[in-house]
């Protein structure tokens, strides 16, 4: 999924609305009725892909320069993780290239 | 004896003339019958909700609310099941609720749901089980009788619920169970179901096909808890495909065809005696009608067993036309000999306490404490 | 006229007739029964309650019936009918009272769902409510029993109603369900309170209920804004401690302890949310009521 050859980008077809308060969320899915919490990292994703489809790599980087992060195995897998979950709610989708 | 709740819904002015008690009648009658959120539509299709009294009309926004909720879920449900069954190319026909909200037809109107249920071709019915199986849905019939039961008898595998959403599903390959006594032609409704838009491969049942499957089950329910909501479907079908006059040329051949006469017989009798559908009187006049003792008897069970489960509806001899109804939905359902093992075995097991709604807030009396 | 005008032989003989109509304020129910000892109850209880005329309009028609042949006499039970129908396991007779109270929550959770419902206590200063959802066993109700005592309205102890277009909370003011030790304390807390005889062994252990303030049922038409929402925890040996909380979770758990926020669907979602724009939240620990009370009072003040 976070391989260079697919590229996430935000559901754009209105199906989420979005509350933000500071740095968290949260999304209503007028398909499912479902409720979802984006912790500051999922907002800063879904931010970062509003408009642009990025690959995993440009996520990372960009979260690592913008907010300091480091970038080791923990943190990786903690943004992998991000992302699948935003995928498996479909906040995000896979645009193959 | 008219019934509150079947003049309200049938002349929604007349609700603005009743007095407080009257209301109180109504909306528990509309409660009951689990016809409330049908009336709250009814009312604001002809802009008089806002003139109801404010204590009634809590309770028919209340009712909106929650068929609104359920003709959503029923949107969604159905999404995730075409998506089970759309990687095994399974077609399937989505038969009554579901049906009136993927389409979009009258009866969807505040109407309330328990499950969805699906027509997949005999064939497929094992492989459509093991793909919703796989995203997600589990058998809750763990009882080996009910398994055999719903496989040899039933027209249907036992009703899957699924794990997250506790929605359930029944999934049918037949419209009436393969022993019933009156034999369905079901692969003659596979000829021309009408396509879903944006659904590949899912379908409803042509309008007539509709309106007889909609009338084979109701008369051969045995349970009529929800007797006069699915009467009321009835109607609405009635009426809204009625406008076009081939519906009722092709009526009742096509019922003789698949072999649905009877139940289009009664379909067509108690939406006329109960509620005044306009039905032709040439189409009435063609339909086979039993022989007068059947005709009395029915009469006597249906013009009972289809008000509202309401102390306020009872009169003479409703316990016993229910009954009636329900020990011949199941003669009509099943071998003899099987009839009286399924009949006993359901005496002798315990009834299933709690409430007759099947709500999920139903343990709110044990949560708020 | 109020329920306190019955005679205790008037109002046996209204339960076991036409019924007592009682109201609620946002409800009237219809109270039908064979067991005196409920009288007594109601008595009790909703003294100050308003009385509406009865066979006009009901929200909820409920009957409490004595279990029937043998269950007369022997291990006597107690039913709940609603609106005829028996809707739950039968109870121990001598839980009748709280089985009504029960049974209404039922009623009101299950069928009014013109309101947002949470499961929270509210009570309200100024204007500015209070909501406190949390699971059993979080001293919900103990803290609110005690809230109540000192200077702030009961709007209600298990059910937080908010109205889906304007926001508002709608008073209930129904009594208050103490659990086990929770009697004892408020007993202390409060010598004035008037609590029913403890019923024992429930299904939530020895239950007492809590006769609302006079203040707030007189008051009960007036709804209060939402300005907190609260999530107490009793933790013994604690100071009494607010610790701001995230609106994002906040607004998660609000949709759980909520009955019915997936029927409000897009509609729940916005008003809970604009609920929370104007609320600051928080966790809330306390060891001592004491303490507790002086913590609300200068949340109270700090607005």
């Amino acid at each position: 999924m976070t391989d260079s050859l697919h590229r996430l980008q935000l559901e754009e077809g209105g199906r989420f609305l979005i509350k933000t308060w500071g740095d968290e969320a949260v999304a209503y899915d007028l398909l499912s009725g479902d409720t979802h919490f984006l912790d500051p990292l999922s907002l800063a994703i879904t931010r970062y892909l509003s408009g642009t489809a990025r690959s995993g790599e440009e996520i990372a980087d960009h979260l690592a320069s913008n907010f300091d992060l480091p970038t080791d195995e923990h943190s990786l897998d903690y943004l992998h993780a991000t992302l699948s979950r935003l995928e498996a709610i479909g906040l995000l989708v896979v645009k193959s290239a | 004896m008219a019934t509150l709740i079947i003049e309200g819904l049938s002349h929604p002015k007349l609700c603005l003339t009743l007095t407080s008690a009257q209301w109180d009648l109504l909306v528990r009658q509309g409660r009951r019958a689990n016809l409330l959120g049908k009336l709250a539509a009814e009312l604001a299709a002809h802009d008089l909700l806002g003139e109801v009294p404010n204590a009634a009309r809590a309770h028919l926004s209340s009712a909106l609310a929650v068929a609104n909720q359920q003709a959503r879920a029923i949107r969604w449900e159905v999404r995730c099941i075409h998506e089970a069954l759309a990687a095994e190319n399974i077609p399937a026909i989505l038969l009554k609720g579901a049906a009136y909200v993927m389409a979009d037809l009258a009866p969807a109107q505040g109407r309330v749901f328990s499950d969805v249920d699906i027509l997949v071709p005999r064939e497929a019915i094992e492989c459509a089980e093991a793909a919703l199986i796989r995203h997600g849905w589990r058998g809750d019939h763990h009882d080996a009788y009910y398994q055999r039961y719903y496989r040899r008898w039933m027209h249907e595998i036992p009703p899957l619920m699924h794990q997250k959403r506790g929605t359930v599903i029944d999934v049918h390959h037949a419209i009436l169970p393969l022993t019933a006594r009156i034999k369905v032609d079901t692969p003659a409704l596979w000829r021309a179901p009408t396509p879903l838009p944006g659904l590949e491969n899912f379908f409803i049942l042509q309008p007539i096909d509709m309106v007889l499957h909609s009338a084979a089950h109701l008369f051969h329910e045995g349970e009529l808890h929800n007797g006069l909501r699915d009467l009321f479907d009835l109607d609405a079908l009635l009426r809204h495909f009625g406008k076009d006059p081939a519906f009722w040329e092709r009526l009742v051949p096509r019922a003789r065809q698949v072999g649905l006469e009877r139940p289009l017989y009664y379909a067509l009798r108690y939406t006329r005696l109960l509620l005044g559908t306009p039905v032709p009187e040439q189409v009435v006049a063609s339909v086979a009608t039993p022989s007068p003792p059947i005709r009395e008897l029915m009469d006597f069970c249906y013009l009972r067993a289809l008000q509202p489960d309401h102390a306020s509806c009872v009169r003479a001899g409703t316990s016993t036309a229910r009954f009636a109804l329900y020990v011949r939905s199941h003669w009509l359902r099943m071998p003899f000999l099987l009839l009286a093992y399924h009949l006993a075995r359901k005496a002798l097991l315990p009834e299933r306490h709690g409430d007759a709604e099947g709500n999920p807030a139903r343990d709110a009396a044990g949560r708020a404490g | 006229m109020k329920l306190s005008d019955l005679s205790r032989a008037r109002l046996v003989t209204c339960l076991r007739g036409e019924g007592v109509w009682l109201s609620l304020s946002p409800f009237v129910v219809c109270i039908q029964s064979d067991v005196p000892a409920l009288a007594d109850r109601l008595i009790e209880m909703y003294a100050d309650f308003a009385l509406v005329p009865s066979g006009a309009f009901a929200d909820f028609h409920i009957e409490l019936r004595r279990g029937r042949g043998l269950r007369r006499w022997i291990r006597p039970q107690v039913d709940f009918h609603f609106d005829g129908v028996p809707t739950f396991h039968p109870l121990p007779l001598d839980q009748a009272y709280p089985m009504l109270e029960w049974g209404l929550n039922w009623c009101i959770a299950s069928h009014a769902h013109q309101y947002l419902i949470v499961h929270a206590a509210v009570v309200e200063r100024s204007g500015k409510a209070v909501i406190m959802p949390a699971p059993p066993g979080a001293g919900k109700s103990t803290l609110c029993a005690a809230l109540v005592h000192r200077g702030w309205r009961l709007l209600s102890d298990e059910l937080a109603l908010l109205d889906v277009d304007s926001g508002h909370v709608i008073p209930l003011a129904r009594p208050i369900n103490l659990k086990n030790r929770s009697i004892e304390i408020i007993r202390r807390f409060a010598p004035d309170a008037v609590l029913t005889p403890p019923v024992h062994d429930t299904r939530k252990g020895r239950v007492a209920l809590l006769r609302p303030p006079a203040d707030s049922v007189r008051r009960i038409d007036e709804p209060a804004m939402p300005a907190w929402i609260v999530f107490p925890k009793y933790q013994a040996g604690t100071q009494a401690c607010f610790r701001p909380f995230s609106k994002g979770q906040t607004c998660l758990r609000i949709a759980q302890e909520s009955f019915n926020y997936d029927i409000h669907g897009r509609a729940g979602f916005e008003i809970l949310t604009r609920m929370l724009d104007h609320c600051d939240c928080y966790e809330f620990s306390y060891g001592e009521l004491e303490d507790a009370m002086q913590a609300f009072a200068a949340l109270a003040a700090s607005s």
